[in-house]
């Protein structure tokens, strides 16, 4: 039942995907940028799924925290690892829209600056949970997901907060281009799902393997005991 | 042009590896959890 939805929302996904990009070839040209104004239709969903996926990490954080249960941990961890993936294409492509609209590839400017530091950040966070200890792994993971959130109302206002910032604050589109982009946020926001949904069933392998050697170990362990208590 | 296809193709390449990755981890995962204690 499980994987037949699995198979199902995957199919869907990469469909709508498809058809995005269908859309994206087929949308009007805009008369000022030309054909580079199409990286929007995958910057802006990306980036948007950035914040979403930083938001889950955040609230899932406090639900670790509050309720001690693991999978809440495990939909941290996974929301901030495809968060990172979106993140990542967000860096890409923006220099390459950035090196028509502005005539460079990178500019210290606000918005840029505030993503590429909530990037560091956030990779920071993988760097630190699979570096400490196993028994603290989660409680700390969980306290730096919620302190890390501080970077997102900041990267989403820096472009108000900072004079003499570059990025648009926002997109003025016609109405075949908006809803060529409103058809590319739902296919990626459908995409984000069944990737987020493939991320979090590793963590639950992997916890069920860490458990299933755990409980090996124990019992070898409790073997052992009373071969020696036998043996005395 | 150019950089908009540059675009399209990074982000797919981005994606593509991310997904290979997932699968190698399941079944280094899946394999780890069949070895049993060392």
């Amino acid at each position: 039942m499980m994987t037949k939805l699995r198979i199902g929302l995957w199919t869907v996904a990469l469909l709508m995907i498809g058809a995005s990009l269908w859309f994206v070839v087929g949308a009007p040209v805009e008369a000022q940028m030309g054909v580079v104004q199409k990286i929007s239709y995958i910057h802006i969903p990306s980036a948007t799924m950035t914040l979403l996926a930083f938001a889950l990490t955040f609230a899932a954080s406090i639900a670790y925290l509050a309720t001690r249960a693991w999978i809440w941990d495990a939909v941290a961890a996974s929301a901030c690892e495809v968060g990172m993936v979106f993140a990542t294409i967000v860096l890409v492509s923006g220099p390459l829209w950035a090196r028509s609209a502005w005539n460079t590839w990178w500019t210290w400017e606000p918005r840029l600056t505030t993503f590429l530091i909530l990037w560091v950040l956030y990779g920071g966070y993988h760097i630190v949970r699979s570096s400490v200890a196993e028994s603290s792994k989660r409680t700390i993971s969980s306290v730096l997901g919620i302190v890390l959130f501080v970077n997102l109302p900041i990267v989403w206002k820096s472009v108000e907060w900072w004079r003499g910032s570059l990025h648009p604050r926002s997109v003025t589109m016609t109405g075949d281009m908006r809803a060529t982009l409103t058809f590319s946020m739902m296919a990626w926001l459908l995409f984000f799902a069944v990737v987020l949904w493939e991320r979090l069933r590793l963590e639950v392998l992997q916890n069920a393997a860490e458990t299933a050697v755990r409980e090996d170990y124990a019992g070898e362990a409790g073997k052992a005991a009373r071969r020696e208590g036998v043996a005395r | 042009m150019t950089y908009a296809v540059a675009a399209y193709v990074l982000a797919a390449v981005i994606w593509a590896l991310y997904l290979f990755s997932l699968r190698a981890r399941a079944v280094r995962v899946k394999g780890r959890a069949l070895e049993g204690p060392r």
